[in-house]
């Protein structure tokens, strides 16, 4: 079986009893097939000359994964479906908290199993959505530009009917399908782009287990949802991840010591950001008050930099997502959008940290109501544009009060905007 | 039954409108002050040559300034990160930083011995210094512009223990008072630092619109406590109180005579700016009209469009500097109900004559720089 990293998976529909219906999968990035428990040893035998075949994976729900032991592919059964508002299919835009709305979202977990298991292939599927009776594209598009923007792969799934009517050579069928190969085939040729690290300025630690688990990953999700890009890790693991970062959140009950006290006593005396529960930094040395006052935590001078002492807790993870971005500044945001809607923006930096790749998705798989823009502080010397099906193409960079700035063209799901500077810490 | 009882008028409309007889003479009496226009295209140097050349047209900005703290509302209405198109903030609805920044250098070398940067951010109790941010602007060009600047965000407590009550003189039109942050009267000085701008509700925006932002969403937002201000409330619109009349401001703020009076949007509005021009004296106001838009507010009125008037207005009473920006952009200041600008509303500029703020009569205030005519720029055209 080739390596992990190089599978492109699909799962084979139950109602496909044939071999013959795999004629369907030759010329395309499809290398993979995910077989259902029902299906014949026939069927699975035949498939194996042509494909790596794997039969009923192990999914796991996100909470159930024991980030210490991942194993090669990390299987997130529990992803949802990207959308905006209540659920794919939905006219009615559900508003969150923010006024903004509402989105279902998978970039942060994938992000975050990416993070905690690095070593790892991460592949994240659901259940059927709402509306499998459509024979509609761009459900599917969204959901495999969304993995394959961040590095995950989500095997391709086929709606009943979609699945029925390829067998029965049905041209609306046969639409569907061509368009998603076409998708797999153009992000086969970005893969190595696409596995580049988040650029952020935060790293989230946490054991992500246990009581905790629920606070840092929600944390996570909402800190996405403001654009606000993190790195996430396990404590042990925390402190060489600390380079680099202008704050970091200790999201554990558990109080702090050892080496992760001694590196976060460090990184606070240098001039970072510490934010923590008030009780998990009972150990924390050379505190002394700061003239900064807010209303949910107590703020600590230390050496260059702050601690952050939550007073009552991650009661409100929004909260909590939006106290952590201001208290670290949005003057560390790498890039902000304009007339975002419901694009979410997650950048990622080049191994020569030449080039910023903002993977930019549209959750609404409409155009923008109005003219996107990304701007960023930092001097940006070019920028190009690519989303499916098309080449890559320069973008004019222009100068505003605000920075270097990029004007989006429309795009229904994805655009990976490239911004050449330097990206360096 | 509940409907009518809002709408129609009552004996107590009634005898408020007879009132508004006695309104006329304040209106005759009130006050006049200079006003000075300039023709400035760019945010580049010459703003700030025209803004000083400007200031000392008003009598200079160390008789105004030396030795006195200035609060300086600027105007940030709106989202930070909506935009008209591509167009940035600070060339369509917001005021743009080049202006705030050369004021507050021109105010700090004038001798202000502090400046506090104040507004109230849109749907928002984050500091101000981070809304800026997420417009893609950097505080610290303006904190290093001046020898002591300080930021704040007016919706909330802020820095302030208490808020600060100001009464209306004569009790206005609707509201007899209003409670603000404190930065409003920790100071010597209020600057209104507005844009030129039409207003769906107001007819225009200009310097005493621009401080209806001053109000605190604890107390006027549409969460606001009921019997407290709530500190935790400021995340949403004025709408529910101010806008609409649908509940009431906090029961520890001067409360607003309802009884009897409309609940639209176009007859509150002018008569809240009105009031609160009256209780909180704004002793200059600057308008930036460079890069600005036409046919509202902000991007989320349908129809707007970017336009280049390239004025600077500024000047030391707001009726006459916001009569004479009203002038600027096409429209008679005298106008009431039913003429343009105000087709749809009240002319907050006639409420406030009526208050005896200021007078809106061109024949009365004196403009130095560009006259009216030479500098006119018809936003309907």
């Amino acid at each position: 079986m080739p390596p992990v990293s190089s599978l492109v998976p699909l799962e084979w529909p139950d109602a496909w009893q044939e071999a013959g219906l795999a004629h369907l999968l030759e010329g395309t990035a499809f290398n993979c097939v995910l077989l259902p428990a029902s299906a014949p040893a026939a069927l699975e035998g035949a498939l194996r000359e042509r494909f790596a075949v794997l039969r009923t994976p192990a999914w796991r729900k996100l909470a159930e994964i024991d980030w210490r032991s991942p194993g090669d592919v990390v299987l997130i059964g529990d992803a949802g479906w990207p959308s905006v508002g209540a659920g794919p299919g939905s006219d009615e835009a559900e508003a969150g908290p923010t006024g903004l709305p509402w989105l279902e979202s998978n970039g942060w977990l994938i992000r975050m199993a990416r993070d905690l298991a690095p070593q790892s292939a991460v592949w994240i599927r659901s259940g059927p959505p709402e509306d499998a009776d459509r024979i509609d594209a761009g459900l599917y598009l969204l959901a495999q530009c969304e993995a394959w923007a961040h590095g995950a792969r989500r095997p391709l799934w086929m709606p009943p009917r979609v699945a029925a009517g390829l067998a029965q050579g049905n041209a609306a069928a046969m639409a569907w399908w061509r368009r998603l190969a076409a998708n797999a085939g153009w992000w086969v040729q970005r893969a190595e782009s696409a596995s580049w690290p988040t650029a952020a300025r935060l790293l989230v630690i946490s054991g992500f287990a246990g009581a905790d688990a629920q606070a840092a990953t929600e944390f996570l999700n909402l800190a996405a949802r403001r654009n606000l890009p993190w790195r996430a890790v396990l404590p042990e693991q925390a402190v060489p991840a600390l380079r680099g970062m202008a704050a970091a959140v200790y999201v554990d009950q558990q109080p702090l010591e050892g080496g992760l006290l001694q590196g976060l006593t460090e990184f606070v005396r240098l001039g970072g950001l510490l934010v923590c529960l008030k009780e998990a930094a009972a150990a924390l040395q050379g505190l002394s008050a700061s003239a900064q006052t807010h209303p949910r935590y107590e703020i600590r001078q230390a050496g260059r930099g702050r601690v952050a002492l939550s007073r009552e807790g991650w009661e409100d993870p929004y909260v909590m997502a939006q106290d952590v971005h201001l208290l670290m500044s949005r003057r560390h945001d790498l890039v902000r959008l304009f007339n975002p809607g419901s694009i979410l923006a997650w950048p990622a930096v080049s191994p020569d940290r030449r080039r910023l790749r903002v993977h930019l998705i549209n959750y609404s798989r409409r155009g923008a109501a109005h003219d996107v823009a990304v701007q960023s502080w930092r001097e940006v010397k070019a920028a190009s544009i690519e989303m499916p099906g098309m080449g890559r193409q320069n973008v004019p960079v222009r100068r505003e009060a605000g920075g270097w700035e990029v004007a989006l063209e429309g795009f229904d799901t994805y655009c990976g905007l490239d911004l050449e500077g330097n990206w360096d810490g | 039954m509940a409907e009518d009882l809002v709408t129609r008028p009552t004996r107590r409309a009634f005898l408020a409108a007879a009132a508004a007889a006695g309104f006329s003479s304040r209106a005759a009496e009130a006050p006049a002050g200079r006003v000075a226009i300039a023709r400035c295209h760019t945010y580049g140097p010459e703003l700030h040559e025209s803004l000083s050349r400007m200031l000392d047209q008003l009598g200079g900005a160390a008789r105004l300034v030396r030795g006195k703290t200035v609060t300086m509302k600027i105007n940030l209405t709106g989202s930070p990160t909506m935009r008209m198109g591509t167009v940035p903030a600070e060339k369509a609805q917001y005021t743009h930083p080049a202006v705030i920044g050369s004021l507050i250098r021109l105010l700090g070398d004038a001798g202000a011995r502090r400046i506090q940067v104040v507004e109230g951010c849109f749907s928002s109790d984050e500091p101000l210094e981070e809304f800026l941010l997420a417009a893609g602007w950097d505080p610290a060009l303006w904190a290093t512009a001046a020898e002591r600047v300080i930021f704040e965000n007016t919706n909330t407590l802020g820095r302030g223990k208490r808020y600060a009550r100001f009464l209306t003189p004569g009790g206005g039109h609707l509201f007899p008072g209003f409670d603000l942050n404190h930065a409003y009267a920790d100071c010597d000085v209020v600057v209104s630092v507005a844009k030129l701008k039409e207003h769906a509700t107001c007819g225009v925006t200009l310097g005493m619109k621009n401080m209806f932002g001053a109000t605190p969403l604890t107390i006027y937002g549409d969460y606001a406590g009921r019997e407290e201000p709530d500190e935790s409330a400021a995340r949403s619109g004025r709408v529910l109180v101010m806008h609409q009349g649908q509940r009431p401001p906090s029961k520890s703020a001067p409360q607003p005579r309802e009884v009897g009076t409309p609940r639209d949007d176009k007859w509150r509005m002018p008569r809240i700016v009105a009031d609160l021009a009256a209780a909180l004296p704004v002793h200059l106001t600057v308008i930036d009209g460079i890069d600005t838009m036409a046919g509202g507010e902000g991007p989320w009125i349908r129809g707007v469009r970017p336009v280049h008037p390239g004025l600077l207005i500024a000047g030391l009473n707001p009726v006459c500097t916001d009569a004479v920006a009203a002038a600027c952009m096409g429209f008679n200041p005298m106008a009431g109900r039913g003429t343009a600008p105000f087709e749809k509303c009240d002319s907050f500029l006639e409420l406030a004559e009526q208050l005896g703020v200021g007078t809106r009569n061109l024949a009365r205030i004196e403009v130095a720089g560009v006259p009216v005519e030479k500098a006119r720029f018809p936003f309907r055209s």
